[in-house]
């Protein structure tokens, strides 16, 4: 089934309020039928089966062209608003991109061919009706492009029954109902803020995109919309708990959570249990490779498996296994890997790169975690992440962890680094909470690592920042924070000459 | 930001500028607070859409 049709399919009111934003409000009619209207100009320019590039941030623009390019049978390639020019001009010369859809102010010259913009996308006028292109399910429905740990971008290639089946999963068990209004300010063009938009259509809710200058005018913008949801990435948690008046807030139209994209420290996660002990914390865990959604923790359990990714999403096969291939014992660690009908067809243009992470329908997923007795799964790193110092193999979240627990300290990344005689070296990267940190903070923090880590996970260095770079998903720039760290340790060798 | 001086307008927005996003808003407040050695309130982050407003309000923590 064409994966926009499914979302459409159970649609009772069509006056309802779906898509809301500054701009104002789209109905379901609405957005139906200005999705037939291009998905019917799309057949008739290209027909089906070719790509067409879209570039926008959060808008009706960005969801009409998405949902129209799928709808025609065709392949919407996603790529984040911040992509560089030779990134951009790489994908051109990688993909057959027949039209380009482009937020006006992201005209970049790597752009070639047919472009459409907002204000040429309105001369396109909408339509009640188009009987969708017929799709095969494995057929690609979208690719979305994300960073590789090289840095060069890796197309992920999703089909139509990719999506229904995530979508499906998820609607099922976090219970959405028409009566859901999520409050986005993840970007549509990477799976998790998608699935938000995916989701929330098939239970027949409605989003607000909510595009502020500063994460803190969501708490504005959930009570002004009476949002009943509300979703975010570490570092969206920890600017609203450390920079803002969240914690405080009683968000009285607010029922549940969502947290994903990376693990939230404990104590984060503990002071959002406890500041809202009536509304659903949902802890998840997910890749694009396997279209969004893996696993979430159940929001009773949040507090009592603090930590946990919780267990697979229904229809998710998730299991840990040891290197020999067996479901590892409690308490050993071993590779996460899934199967079932969200994982992606593969890698674009990269047979060999598809090889290497899904085999049998499996997906490896590189993370490497524990299971405790009741089955519920903890991650224990990253394999890529995984550094190797005086012949141990070390998994920065301990380090990371624990680091963030001390006070006057607001995250924390541990990062190897190549090191003459350790292989590498464990280096410390601290945000400090306090605007200027204690003199003796970074002293604090080593003799406090030294009593409670063993000698080899103790670091070698700790540098104090005020703010992480962060990447397009909002995520800690790991690759800044090396070439950071870097420098940091040339300008002390140049001093101590 | 990247930006050119002579681009560096009262008109510069963060609406309709590629450069200024909500990433690049965050660490340019923190750069003001550390070189003014102030903290700024929440909705005047908010607030700070436009190189003309950000000079306004940083105006009013200075005097």
């Amino acid at each position: 089934m064409n994966f926009v049709d499914y979302l459409f399919e159970d649609i009772t009111d069509p006056e309802k309020g779906c898509i809301l934003s500054r701009e104002g409000v789209l109905t379901y009619r609405d957005l139906i039928s200005r999705i037939n209207g291009l998905a019917s100009y799309l057949v008739s320019k290209i027909g089906s089966g070719n790509e067409c590039l879209l570039l926008s941030e959060n808008n009706f623009f960005f969801i009409v062209v998405y949902l129209a390019i799928m709808k025609s049978g065709n392949t919407a390639l996603l790529v984040e608003t911040r992509i560089s020019e030779p990134q951009l001009a790489a994908i051109y010369r990688q993909c057959h991109v027949r039209i380009s859809f482009i937020q006006k102010k992201f005209s970049k010259t790597a752009i070639e061919g047919t472009i459409i913009t907002e204000e040429t996308l309105s001369s396109i006028p909408p339509a009640s009706g188009f009987a969708s292109t017929p799709t095969r399910e494995d057929d690609v429905a979208v690719v979305i492009f994300t960073s590789g740990s090289t840095g060069e971008k890796k197309g992920v290639m999703l089909t139509h029954k990719n999506l229904c089946a995530n979508t499906g999963s998820i609607v099922q068990y976090l219970e959405l109902t028409p009566g859901d209004r999520m409050c986005v300010t993840l970007p549509l063009f990477y799976c998790y803020g998608a699935s938000l938009l995916h989701t929330h259509l098939r239970a027949g809710g409605s989003i607000y995109l909510s595009h502020n200058i500063f994460i803190g005018g969501v708490i504005r913008d959930i009570n002004t919309f009476g949002c009943t949801g509300f979703a975010g990435v570490p570092s969206t948690y920890q600017i609203l708990i450390n920079k803002t008046t969240f914690l405080k807030e009683e968000l009285p139209t607010l029922k549940y959570m969502l947290q994903a994209g990376g693990h939230l420290s404990n104590k984060y996660i503990r002071m959002i249990a406890e500041a809202f002990p009536r509304k659903k914390f949902y802890v998840m865990y997910g890749a694009t490779e396997a279209t969004a959604r893996l696993s979430y923790l159940p929001s009773d359990k949040v507090l009592t498996k603090l930590g946990s990714i919780g267990k697979g999403i229904p229809g998710v096969t998730l299991e840990v296994l040891s290197e020999k291939g067996t479901p590892v014992r409690p308490g050993e660690i071993g590779e996460i890997t899934a199967a079932g009908d969200t994982i992606m067809q593969g890698y674009y243009g990269d047979p060999e790169g598809t090889a290497a992470v899904v085999r049998n329908g499996r997906l490896y997923t590189g993370d490497l975690a524990t299971v405790d007795e009741e089955g519920y799964i903890f991650i224990h790193g990253r394999a890529k992440n995984i550094i190797k110092s005086g012949g141990y193999r070390i998994s920065p979240n301990e380090i990371e962890e624990f680091i963030c627990s001390l006070d006057g300290v607001q995250g924390c990344v541990v990062i190897g680094h190549p090191d003459d005689i350790m292989g590498e070296a464990i280096m410390a990267i601290v945000q400090h909470s306090a605007k200027q940190p204690e003199t003796d903070l970074k002293e604090v923090i080593l003799t406090r690592c030294k009593h409670h880590l063993p000698g080899y996970k103790v670091p070698t260095r700790v540098f104090l920042v005020k703010e992480f770079p962060l990447n397009a998903s909002e995520k800690v720039d790991k690759p800044a924070l090396v070439l950071y760290v870097e420098e940091e340790l040339k300008k002390n060798d140049k001093a101590g000459q | 930001m990247g930006i050119p001086l002579e681009e560096v307008t009262d008109s510069l927005a963060y609406n309709s500028c590629e450069q200024w996003d909500s990433l690049k808003h965050l660490q340019m407040i923190a750069m003001i607070e550390e070189h003014f050695d102030i903290e700024i309130e929440m909705d005047d982050i908010i607030a700070m859409e436009n190189f003309a407003k950000v000079k306004e309000i940083l105006h009013k923590y200075l005097t």
